[in-house]
């Protein structure tokens, strides 16, 4: 699924100010008749001799071809940086970059990290989303305003009218039951 | 500067918010009506909550103009045992004011503790009360008049006293029974 992330970030209105909230630019429709693939970015960094890099130098050894074969959109980048930790760092199309460190990380572990980055849409986990609906296209019936749907004819009536004013009969009153029974019988 | 499509968008936009959020005047006639039953319907247009784009933090209410506040009519016995408390802080400075003792005094004064009841109790209850306008009989002053646009149904229907009734409507009413012979009325 793809997430377009808007430049305007609104803050939350109640509590946790600090986290900062966003809404979508686009819908849901990532995926509804065409997939976009999320991610367009992969970067390895790891250390050629250091134990930290142990399971990553591994996993590049076994597993990178076949994650190149999976994400043929997506470009990977293997950067040998001396002593450093371990990092993966991934960049999806709305310009989000998440970066992982990978230094505790078994060679099964990070499989199944790398697989949650691969798949994902790419939203943003520290952030709150506020709104779950979005369009980019303008309404054609354009927003409410107080004369939608109000009828024409009231608009010649002058104010206060005793016509709109009265109360909407729910059902008939006695008086009027009388009079229509009277009105429907045989004359005597 | 020139005309894009763009900018002729964004100030038709403008336009569009402008009249989004205008704020009409509505008028309602309190006429035989329940003062406190009409207390919730006018503090729902105070705060807007019958228009589509309602949110508490938005300033969306109307106006409403009360006319025939005189006229209002109260359940039961309730001219009699709704009571209104003051206390004037000093010892023995309590007192009780009966409902009709209250509309003789000031006509308008049920239906505006009844509207300041019936709307929030936030910091927005002074700004929303300040667009209310209570007329006890139906002159409204011109200055006023000329903002309305907006009629309020009442809730209640208004019944016909029988001296309003003319005299040929009455005579031409059906006769649906006699009274037997001996009867005593």
């Amino acid at each position: 699924m793809l997430w377009i992330i808007s430049e305007n970030r609104a803050e939350c209105s109640t509590m946790n100010h600090y986290k900062p909230g966003f809404f979508l630019k686009e819908g849901f429709n990532n995926g509804m008749l065409q997939h976009v693939p999320s991610l367009a970015r992969l970067t390895f960094k790891f250390c050629k001799s250091h134990g930290s890099s142990r399971f990553m130098r591994e996993y590049i050894e076994s597993e990178i071809m076949d994650l190149a074969r999976q994400c043929p959109t997506a470009v990977i980048y293997l950067k040998p940086r001396r002593h450093r930790d371990p990092v993966v760092v991934a960049e999806y199309i709305n310009g989000h970059k998440e970066e992982l460190r990978c230094n505790p990380f078994s060679k099964q572990e990070l499989i199944r990290w790398i697989n949650l980055m691969t798949t994902t849409s790419g939203r943003p986990s520290n952030q709150k989303l506020l709104k779950y609906s979005a369009t980019s296209s303008i309404s054609i019936q354009g927003p409410w305003n107080p004369w939608v749907y109000k009828p024409t004819e009231e608009n010649l009536e002058e104010l206060p009218s005793e016509r709109l004013s009265a109360a909407k009969a729910t059902y008939p009153t006695a008086t009027e039951r009388v009079l229509d029974m009277v009105k429907t019988s045989q004359p005597r | 500067m020139r005309l894009t499509p763009l900018l002729r968008r964004s100030l038709s936009a403008s336009v569009d918010q402008k009249l989004t959020f205008a704020r009409l005047w509505a008028v309602f006639d309190a006429k035989h009506q329940n003062p406190f039953n009409s207390a919730e319907l006018i503090a729902n247009v105070l705060q807007g909550k019958d228009k589509p784009l309602y949110h508490y933090h938005t300033d969306c209410g109307d106006h409403v103009v009360v006319i025939n506040c005189k006229d209002i009519s109260l359940p039961w016995y309730e001219w009699k045992y709704r009571m209104y408390y003051h206390h004037t802080d000093y010892a023995g400075g309590a007192s009780w004011t009966a409902a009709w003792e209250m509309h003789d005094k000031n006509p308008t004064k049920v239906l505006e503790k009844a509207v300041y009841r019936a709307l929030p109790g936030d910091l927005t209850r002074r700004l929303r009360m300040s667009r209310l306008h209570l007329y006890a009989d139906d002159s409204i002053p011109d200055e006023i008049k000329e903002n309305i646009t907006r009629q309020l149904r009442q809730l209640r229907k208004v019944p016909r006293k029988l001296d309003d009734i003319p005299e040929d409507e009455r005579r031409s009413f059906p006769k649906l029974f006699d009274f037997p012979e001996n009867h005593t009325l």
